[in-house]
């Protein structure tokens, strides 16, 4: 397991975006971003999930309109992830911390060492489908576990979603063995 | 010691992320991405409909590597129009459509007519009437454009 840079304020080697890569080779933001532009991984996702998706829970009308959300949104979101790489991260209001919210929604703030999901903005997409799952480890620090094309309301209700907090447990369990430090360590995670 | 020193010190030096040249290079062909895309569903549709066909079989009848047609049902291939042609052909339909536009509907319902002036009536003339700016000459039918 490494942690990669993604990008990181001017005048810093650790303060800005980073991602895990569990297998060495891909780090997880690269390999979450080409998931959700491949549609044959989209149409199998989909398939192996549709009960899921005929839930309920997202009001989609076809297949297709779902494929072309998720491509979308995960546009969206790159675009949003790119500013804050070219325009500093860093001002009053326009930290990282925007971007990343608590994975709990019941907590209003990002204690340290909390986990965070982030999605696209909600004033163009009012119910986003996609997440992306990071540990804050400092002020204005985050490092990606991974993400979700989330198609139920809690993250262990499906087991893509068991396999992503599963993810986040390895990660903070590595981020211990380097000696990085955890006021808290939680055991159950929501996502709502 | 600070998290973030300590992070500083385990960055990894062996792999750098590529984000960011993908993610500039989607935003920038959004447009033609998302047509391989509808393509690619297409695709993966009529494949899954046809028990007679998969991604090797489509392949080979092609003469394209299987290693193409998965990257192709990626859907961020950049796929030629014989590309789609040949894949339209092989699978038995169409992959894409053209969109109705003002040559393509009725000619009963056309409202691009010729306006003509003969004398105190006027006339309109179909569409394909070869016409020039002083000389008018009808081709196939004159319809009178009161009735029009």
């Amino acid at each position: 397991m490494q942690i990669v840079s993604i990008f990181v304020k001017d005048d810093s080697q650790s303060e800005g975006l980073h991602a895990f890569s569990f297998d060495d080779e891909i780090e997880e933001f690269s390999r979450i971003f080409k998931l959700w532009r491949d549609t044959k991984y989209i149409q199998d996702y989909l398939n192996q999930n549709i009960e899921n998706l005929e839930s309920g829970y997202y009001k989609y009308s076809s297949i297709d309109e779902v494929i072309d959300d998720i491509r979308n949104q995960a546009i969206s979101l790159q675009k949003l992830i790119l500013q804050y790489a070219e325009n500093g991260f860093n001002t009053k209001g326009d930290n990282l911390q925007m971007l990343f919210k608590p994975l709990d929604n019941r907590e209003s703030s990002i204690p340290l060492h909390q986990e965070t999901k982030a999605k696209p903005d909600k004033k163009e997409y009012k119910k986003p489908i996609i997440r992306l799952y990071a540990i804050r480890i400092d002020a204005n620090t985050f490092i990606l576990t991974g993400g979700l094309i989330k198609l139920t309301e809690r993250m262990d209700q499906c087991p893509y979603g068991i396999i992503e907090l599963d993810k986040i447990k390895q990660a903070k369990s590595f981020l211990k063995q380097q000696g990085i430090k955890f006021e808290e360590d939680l055991d159950n995670y929501y996502d709502l | 010691m600070k998290n973030n020193n300590k992070i500083e010190s385990i960055i990894s030096k062996t792999i750098v992320s590529k984000w960011k040249e993908e993610a500039e290079f989607q935003i920038r062909n959004e447009k033609w991405l998302q047509y391989s895309s509808n393509i690619a569903r297409r695709i993966y549709a009529l494949l899954e409909d046809n028990d007679d066909m998969n991604q090797r079989k489509l392949a080979a009848k092609l003469g394209m590597s299987p290693q193409y047609i998965s990257k192709i049902l990626k859907g961020d291939t950049n796929l030629s129009l014989e590309t789609i042609a040949i894949l339209s052909e092989a699978l038995g339909a169409e992959l894409i459509a053209f969109p109705s536009y003002k040559y393509s509907v009725s000619v009963t319902q056309s409202r691009t007519f010729f306006k003509v002036i003969k004398g105190n009536n006027a006339i309109a003339l179909k569409a394909n009437t070869i016409c020039s700016e002083n000389n008018v000459e009808p081709v196939i039918n004159v319809y009178d454009y009161a009735a029009a």
